[in-house]
């Protein structure tokens, strides 16, 4: 019988270990996991403390508990309305904050790059932006022929003002070394904008674009609930937090709100993913 | 203080000693003839909300074809608005400046055209951070439409082996030491051959002895090329140790006060530093330094009283 001999020197080749167990390895999903069981426990105890100890909680004590609203998600999400309403926010989400950077980004390099076109633009762009989109929803539902129209415009302006000013501060920003040296060295104006200004302004691109997800998510609900969540069939998660608030469903309403959060982390994520997928040089920060 | 480089480690140093000793054929032709610089009279007048600044005052200068000239002068002077006036940045309000007996700028032409003949390295860097140093590196003749993509790039490979740097081609700026980031701007100003390099003041935030590698790395890169270099420094020692003659500067509006040659041989290397030669030189240069930097000290104190 034969035995391997090993060198007492030699160190054991170090295991390798899928990316799930990299991940799980993280002590940093550990904590956040720790911290949303930590919550939901907290919240689950205080909703059921007057019915365990007679004595109610300010406030929390009122809220449905997490059991409540779990037996309630299990219920909703058997009913095809929840899915269209995902479905539909989703869409309208999707929708304007796409046409905010499609329109965005260009009228915010231009805006960047060409003085005639800022002296033109910018001074009524300024006068729009501080109105807030909600403001807009009246004159939106008049303006525009559908109701699905009017909460798509009224998203694509959450977004568009914050991709416009963080485009052109990124652009504007941008160090005048990197446009002298490509100058030097014989970078044509569209060179210049290719190769300098826009990869320069991506970092802001992406930060405008994680800032407009964010207010998308806020007005896209709010749209909904004020106009009666269009059309459709489902209504958008907005339209559902509504009408579960008007029949009294406080845990629908719960399940509507966790809804919208993860929603808003999906809709993150993927931006984040795009972010650092484009840009490897950021990675390194 | 300039260090002396003998005896030190660091992953800087193996890498340049690795250079000199496994170099490749040079990539660049060397070029004595070409890079006369002439400066004559200029005067530059900035005038921001209608109060003017005098930068230069008829300034005049010339520089010889392959000439090392190093400028140095008190913080503010007006060292880098003549470099910005050579590179094309600003304009002049008087005066002509000379390329190869070619009209950069002058009367009716206040601005110079920007161009690959006169490459500046800037103060702060400024490679792009969003590409590798290997792309920094071909990015000039790729955008004059000189070379096809994989060409420039293949070129950049030699040129940044050469300079040490091949380990580190792919890398971003971000991910590689200051003193490499810096050899790399001045391959990529190099790939362009130019006909000038434009250093303002590049080794400024660089701890001492990355900076005595950037020197070493300097004097192959002019020893193998012989382009002329106008080289703006504070560092005195620096300024004697890699120039051939170095130009004190007046406080603003800049003159030139006095110059100095340095009549020493090349190739050099850091034994110069601990001759009485160079230690003269240095006083020599400090002397005229330092009653200009009393001026401007006392021209500040006015300014604030």
């Amino acid at each position: 019988m034969s035995e391997a001999v090993q060198s007492p020197h030699a160190a054991p080749a170090p295991a390798k270990r899928s990316a799930l167990q990299r991940l799980m390895a993280q002590k940093t999903i550990w904590r956040g996991i720790a911290a949303i069981l930590g919550f939901i426990v907290f919240w689950e105890v205080c909703s059921q403390f007057k019915g365990w100890f007679g004595i109610e909680i300010w406030w929390i004590g009122k809220v449905a508990p997490p059991s409540l609203v779990l037996a309630t998600w299990i219920d909703v999400v058997q009913r095809p309305g929840y899915w269209e309403s995902w479905y539909l926010s989703f869409m309208r989400v999707f929708l304007g904050f796409m046409i905010a950077q499609v329109i965005g980004i260009p009228f915010g390099l231009a805006l960047a790059v060409n003085k005639y076109f800022r002296d033109i633009f910018f001074p009524p762009f300024e006068i729009l932006r501080p109105i807030p989109p909600l403001a807009w929803v009246p004159a939106s539902i008049i303006f525009w022929p559908t109701t699905e129209l009017s909460i798509t415009f009224v998203t694509f302006l959450g977004a568009f003002f914050t991709i416009v000013i963080n485009v052109l501060g990124g652009a504007r920003t941008i160090d005048i070394q990197y446009l002298r040296a490509a100058q030097s060295m014989g970078a044509s104006q569209w060179d210049l904008f290719r190769r300098i200004i826009l990869p320069g302004t991506l970092p802001s691109i992406f930060t405008g674009a994680a800032v407009g997800m964010g207010i998308t998510w806020a007005v896209v609900l709010a749209a909904e609930m004020i106009s009666g969540g269009g059309q459709q069939s489902g209504g958008g998660l907005g339209f559902f937090i509504w009408s579960s608030y008007m029949g009294g469903a406080m845990e629908q309403v719960i399940v509507g709100m966790i809804s919208i959060g993860i929603a808003g982390y999906l809709s993150s994520s993927l931006i984040r993913y795009i972010g650092v997928t484009s840009m490897p040089w950021r990675r390194l920060f | 203080m300039m260090p002396s480089a003998a005896g030190s480690h660091t992953e800087e140093m193996t890498k340049s000693d690795d250079t000199m000793t496994n170099q490749k054929k040079p990539v660049l032709s060397a070029a004595p003839t070409k890079g006369a610089i002439s400066i004559r009279n200029v005067t530059k007048i900035y005038d921001p909300e209608g109060v003017n600044v005098m930068a230069v005052d008829d300034c005049s200068l010339e520089i010889a074809p392959g000439e090392v000239c190093m400028i140095v002068g008190p913080s503010g002077c007006g060292k880098t608005t003549l470099l910005n006036t050579i590179a094309g940045f600003h304009s002049i309000t008087s005066g002509e400046i000379y390329l190869d007996g070619e009209l950069l700028c002058g009367p009716g032409k206040p601005l110079a055209d920007q161009g690959a003949d006169r490459m500046v390295v800037f103060q702060n860097g400024a490679l792009f951070p969003w590409k590798t140093l290997l792309d920094n590196v071909a990015y000039g003749p790729v955008v004059q439409g000189i070379m096809a993509k994989n060409e420039a790039r293949d070129k950049a490979q030699d040129m940044l082996a050469e300079a040490g740097l091949a380990d580190v081609a792919k890398k971003f700026p971000g991910e590689v030491s200051s003193g490499m980031a810096r050899r790399a701007e001045i391959v990529r100003a190099l790939i362009n051959e130019p006909k000038v390099l434009l250093l303002d003041e590049p080794y400024r935030a660089m701890d001492a002895l990355t900076k005595s590698i950037m020197h070493e790395s300097l004097l192959e890169v002019y020893d193998r090329t012989k382009v002329t270099i106008f080289f703006i420094t504070h560092d005195l020692e620096e300024a004697i140790f890699l120039g051939d003659r170095v130009v004190v500067m007046t406080t603003r509006p800049a003159r030139t006060k006095k110059i100095v040659e340095v009549a020493i041989e090349r190739p050099r290397d850091y034994t110069l530093l601990s001759s009485e030669e160079f230690r003269l030189l240095v006083e020599e240069t400090k002397g005229a330094v330092h009653e200009e930097a009393i001026k401007a000290f006392e021209a500040g104190e006015r300014e604030l009283a």
